[in-house]
């Protein structure tokens, strides 16, 4: 039978793509010759990384001391890119599990490079807890397991330790998942592929995927297993992470809206990152058939609503804390607002709640170059976010003869710029070696076989 | 082949039922005025929360139905659009609540009363009646306004069939979701957190959506699974979209968990006194079994009963879950609104059973009124085909 669809349904997929386009589009761009766009990118990535690299290096070399922290601000910039980090990781599998389950047939154009996008900033997330270990290579106590250490264990009580299993099970799903989903394209790459070096290693990857019915029905099984799974550990890694600034007694992180504050958060930044690598990745790949402003329109609607949650969440804050009329609560929020970390306060407003604003208007969502610049507002104004929840509620604690600035050193930047040059790094290899959009997925969602119809009639 | 719609009649058994459900409520309510007026008024404010809540919830479901373009829901709208359309009678039980608890009821009033208070704080202004009173009423305005309106186009629909009306309602719907999420936090904050004028939980908000959301879904299927029965829908809502609705269902109880574990875990770890008060209330003396019983009956139960694929598509499994949950809801308000009262041991007597009574009288009426103003679809959704073919 075929599907029936409403009048007011658009299609999905621009340009009336057969199936062999399809492939053809996508697999194409990984079989042509490497352009010497993506060359130049990729040094210049590789170039921050390499920065980053060197720069871990000597502070892990020297200690940690090479950072701007201080008695009174004990966490500040590596915590606020580790936040910063887990939240961009946060809209792959939002898009590829719990989208999924509400069925939302866009999502088959940008959840490939979504998940690469998480795996990818999940794993820059995990370097500044590492680093911040001041001993990375004592990171495996973290496991929990009998040991000839005086039998010592890690803390159970500590939300830290939640923390680094909510991760690690995360980035494990979320590989799994993003795995899973590749097979099926993997295979398509491998039958296309002459014999050689290039048909082997698609050969090994795809598992011996046949396309045979009874493979598809088992793959169809697992991903939505997969996808009811990763759904809640969506919403569980951010949560947990906020728990390391909530559980904890100081005004301004002990909040109890700080789980789904942050988890709205999360979604809300790396939908917006998504985009930003989107409107690049379209553009040079020549995928606007696939990525269309359709999709920009909707990504945009999604960060309206979590920017609005967020937003709803800052002002929240502050009404309890002028309500609770507690003196320290009242003071903290002032402080964030008129003192010294005013500016930092405000470039959050700005770029959070006052920017996407725009979004509403169908205009500014269908036009490329403001959804650019607005992504990039919002991650600007993300990082701040997390900066200005690090820094502000420490710098001037009970203590008034302790209050204090912080400024980031060199060493801390330049830690922050190799992050970025990682996360840029691993994106431009996925695209050059993995096929950036699902095109077995996509085929279901061509308009072919589907009827559009009015109310009532058959 | 379209079958045709219809109105609905409530059945004469039941509506004879209702009826002295109702006046049960009223009785109880009118004579508890005069033995226990603070007990009546708890009632009639857990009421018209329920009430109220209920139709909110309707509201929010038609409204993210709307933004999100959903297709598959269009053969069942109109049961959330009649519960939807009883709001102004869980609004009339709420101002009654409103009115009489600001005559010297809500806890808060020695703070803005009494003379020897030593400052003016936040509270004071705050809490100033006329203001509070504004607040209210800006809420109710606003809810009501959105509500008639998105009513009323999807009723005219039937008889123009014009598009537009759809695409109205989804204008509609995202300026109501905009303003619903600032004043369903400002109504929490006034007319439950505020009954512990002490404590604060910046979640609290959330918390409160959550349940009435909750709800508001389990009611759908409950009502959904009885219209059924009467031989009403029965060949337009299918197994698919049951499942669907429990799969919402499922998905949002383990939501309000989230939320009701986030604010207990957060204020259980940080141990700080001025929040904890709120749970030590809930956790002393008789308290205790009821607070555990919460979890049990608005969590456990939904989720290891809804796990299954067929559970969920079984119509009986759904009603029964679905009643819990409504039951749970009561139990979840009742846990926020009395122990601020009764801290030691959890009243219940003639009071709440003609309350709770009463309520169910009430919602049912309600909702048969406001079924039957409309067809028992709306025949010219253009979405309609699509809802009527969904399937996974």
């Amino acid at each position: 039978m075929a599907d029936l669809y409403s009048t007011l349904r658009q299609p999905l997929i621009a340009g009336n793509k057969s199936l062999g386009e399809v492939t053809n589009d996508v697999s194409g761009v990984l079989e042509r010759k490497t352009s010497p766009l993506w060359w130049r990118a990729f040094m210049a990535s590789l170039l921050f990384l390499l920065i980053g690299a060197a720069a871990i290096t000597y502070q892990v070399a020297t200690g940690i001391g090479t950072w701007g922290l201080n008695r009174t601000v004990g966490w500040a910039f590596d915590i606020t890119n580790f936040v910063f980090w887990i939240g961009i990781g946060h809209a792959g599998t939002l898009i590829s599990a719990v989208l999924f389950l509400f069925r939302q047939r866009w999502r088959t154009s940008v959840n490939r490079a979504a998940e690469a996008m998480t795996i990818i900033a999940v794993m820059c997330a995990g370097l500044f807890p590492l680093i911040h270990m001041g001993r990375p290579w004592l990171a495996f106590w973290m496991f929990p397991y009998p040991n000839m250490r005086g039998s010592l264990w890690v803390n159970f009580r500590s939300p830290l330790v939640w923390d680094f299993f909510a991760i690690s099970t995360y980035f494990t799903i979320s590989l799994v998942f993003w795995y899973v989903g590749l097979l099926p394209d993997l295979a398509t790459i491998r039958d296309r592929a002459k014999a050689g070096i290039r048909k082997k290693i698609f050969g090994l990857l795809s598992l011996g995927w046949n396309g045979s019915l009874r493979t598809w029905n088992r793959y169809e099984v697992l991903y939505l297993l997969l996808a009811g799974l990763a759904t809640p550990l969506v919403v569980s890694v951010h949560t947990i992470v906020s728990w390391d600034f909530a559980t904890a007694v100081i005004p301004g992180w002990h909040s109890t809206i700080l789980p789904p504050y942050f988890v709205a958060g999360a979604i809300f930044s790396g939908m917006a990152m998504v985009l930003t690598l989107m409107i690049i990745a379209r553009k040079v790949m020549g995928l606007e058939d696939y990525i269309t402003l359709r999709h920009l329109d909707v990504m945009s609607k999604l960060i309206i609503v979590t920017g609005s949650i967020v937003g709803l969440a800052y002002a929240t804050e502050f009404f309890i804390a002028m309500y609770s009329e507690n003196p320290y609560e009242t003071f903290l929020f002032k402080n964030r607002a008129l003192g010294p970390f005013a500016w930092a306060y405000w470039t959050m407003v700005l770029c959070n709640v006052i920017s996407p604003q725009l979004l509403w208007f169908k205009r500014i969502r269908r036009n490329v170059a403001w959804v650019f610049v607005l992504t990039i507002l919002i991650n600007v104004g993300m990082w701040f976010e997390r900066f200005v929840i690090v820094v502000t509620s420490l710098h001037r604690d009970y203590l008034p003869s302790s209050w204090t600035y912080y400024t980031p050193t060199l060493i801390e930047v330049l830690t922050l710029l190799g992050s970025f040059g990682l996360f840029f790094t691993g994106f431009l290899l996925f695209c050059r070696f993995l096929p950036v959009i699902a095109m077995a997925e996509v085929k279901g969602v061509l308009s072919h076989g589907h009827r559009s119809v009015r109310s009532g009639s058959r | 082949m379209n079958p045709q719609a219809r109105t609905f009649e409530l059945p004469e058994r039941f509506r004879t039922l209702t009826t002295v459900f109702a006046v049960i409520g009223g009785a109880g309510l009118l004579l508890g005025a005069v033995l226990a007026p603070e007990r009546a008024w708890l009632n009639l404010l857990l009421g018209g929360h329920y009430l109220l809540g209920l139709a909110l919830g309707a509201l929010f479901f038609l409204a993210i139905t709307y933004v999100s373009g959903a297709g598959w829901c269009v053969v069942l709208r109109r049961v959330p659009e009649a519960l939807t359309g009883t709001l102004p009678v869980g609004t009339l039980i709420m101002v009654a609540a409103l009115l009489i608890g600001v005559s010297g009821l809500f806890p808060w009033l020695e703070l803005t009363g009494g003379a020897e208070h030593h400052d003016v704080g936040f509270k004071t202004v705050w809490f100033g009646v006329p203001f509070f009173l504004a607040r209210a009423a800006i809420c109710l305005v606003i809810w009501l306004g959105f509500a008639r309106a998105i009513i009323a186009n999807s009723r005219k629909q039937d008889e123009d069939g014009d598009d537009d009306h759809t695409r109205n309602n989804i204008k509609l719907s995202a300026g109501f979701l905009v303003l619903f999420a600032l004043s369903v936090s400002v109504a929490s904050f006034d007319w439950v957190m505020s009954l512990e004028p002490d404590w604060y939980s910046t979640i609290f908000a959330i918390y409160y959506f959550s349940g009435i959301f909750v709800n508001a879904l389990a009611t759908i299927l409950v009502l959904l699974v009885w219209l059924r029965w009467r031989g009403i829908l029965v060949d337009m809502v299918t197994e698919e979209h049951l499942h669907d609705l429990g799969k919402l269902l499922f998905g949002f109880t383990t939501f309000w968990m989230y939320i009701w574990f986030s604010q207990y875990m957060l204020i259980w770890y940080a141990n700080l006194s001025e929040e904890v008060v709120y749970f030590v209330k809930r956790t002393s003396g008789a308290w205790e079994p009821l607070f555990l019983a919460n979890m049990v009956v608005n969590w456990v139960v939904p989720f290891f009963f809804l796990l299954s694929r067929g559970a969920k598509r079984n119509e009986r499994v759904l009603f029964r879950v679905g009643v819990v949950l409504m039951i749970g809801h009561w139990l979840d308000l009742y846990i926020m609104i009395f122990p601020s009262f009764s801290p030691t041991t959890p009243p219940f007597g003639l009071w709440e059973v003609a309350g709770a009574l009463g309520t169910i009288g009430i919602l049912f009426l309600a909702f048969a009124w406001q079924f039957g103003k409309a067809e028992y679809f709306p025949k010219r959704d253009p979405f309609l085909a699509e809802s009527r073919h969904h399937h996974q």
